[in-house]
């Protein structure tokens, strides 16, 4: 079993609330969390320090997803890269398919989702790593 | 009498619709300019409308039910989110027991929600006198291969 503690964890939405809620999920989990509410920042912070995994929401106002992801991918490959999304996954396969998104999480989602999706992408960014 | 007022009268050519000939000089249409009927309505037929109704109906239905799930998702997922946060760390079995209830209704709203999530056609249902969007089929469907692999 993979150990989570001090996995690098940082959650990009526009709205406070749930990022809260994802925040005191991920901590007890074991994960160190920190949270961004602006594009700018969230690469100011990617910048500065190396994540394992980034969550973010499909429905920040204003964010070209596609464009997001692919700078993503230029400041670390080996990063994993979640979206929350609302819609069945054939909506996104389509349009995100061929982008840099490993992992869609399907609101509404708890405790049990988040644990899993934190030992799958840790999981895969250590492959990730290993392999380069 | 003659009450005709033609001053000046064209010679007499005779009756045009009569003459055997009346195309023998340059028709002002080629025969490659002619369009059959079925030529003209290329594209798009505007006796066909704009689609059938059912599509018009099915097009709302999908709109107003992405729009009930893109809506309810966010607050939804932060209660369901606490609820699990005070279900770990509560250790009265009063609360926990109230804990599993509200956690229990929360799963069906959920179910509810992937529902409308899931509407392909357009079907509805009486409901004492109103028609209401019927997704019980879909309720019982299997989940989508997809889905079930991604989370």
């Amino acid at each position: 079993m993979l150990n989570l503690i001090n996995m690098e964890v940082l959650l990009f939405d526009s709205t406070r609330d749930q990022l809260l809620m994802m925040e005191e999920i991920l901590k007890r989990i074991g994960c160190r969390v920190t949270l961004v509410m602006s594009e700018y920042e969230c690469f100011a912070k990617l910048m500065n320090r190396r994540y394992d995994l980034v969550i973010f929401d499909h429905g920040i106002p204003g964010l070209d997803i596609a464009a997001f992801v692919a700078q993503l991918e230029t400041i670390d490959r080996c990063m994993s890269v979640a979206m929350m999304v609302t819609l069945p996954s054939r909506f996104y396969e389509e349009k995100y398919g061929c982008s840099g998104i490993d992992f869609l999480i399907f609101k509404p989602f708890g405790y049990k989702e988040i644990l899993l999706l934190a030992r799958e992408a840790f999981q895969y960014s250590l492959k990730l790593r290993k392999a380069s | 009498m003659e009450t005709s007022n033609n001053g000046s009268r064209q010679p007499d050519i005779g009756d045009r619709r009569k003459a055997l000939n009346r195309r023998v000089l340059d028709d002002r249409r080629k025969a490659d300019d002619r369009r059959s009927g079925h030529d003209r309505r290329n594209g798009r037929d505007r006796r066909s409308g704009w689609g059938k109704i059912e599509q018009h109906l099915l097009r709302g239905a999908l709109a107003a039910s992405a729009s009930i799930v893109f809506q309810f998702s966010r607050p939804f997922t932060i209660i369901l989110g606490y609820v699990d946060l005070l279900l770990s760390s509560s250790k009265e079995e009063h609360t926990k027991q109230k804990l599993f209830i509200i956690k229990e209704q929360l799963e069906k709203i959920s179910e509810i929600l992937d529902s409308f999530r899931e509407v392909e056609t357009f079907q509805t249902k009486d409901f004492d006198g109103i028609d209401i969007l019927d997704t019980n089929n879909l309720l019982e469907a299997e989940p989508d291969e997809l889905d079930r692999k991604i989370l």
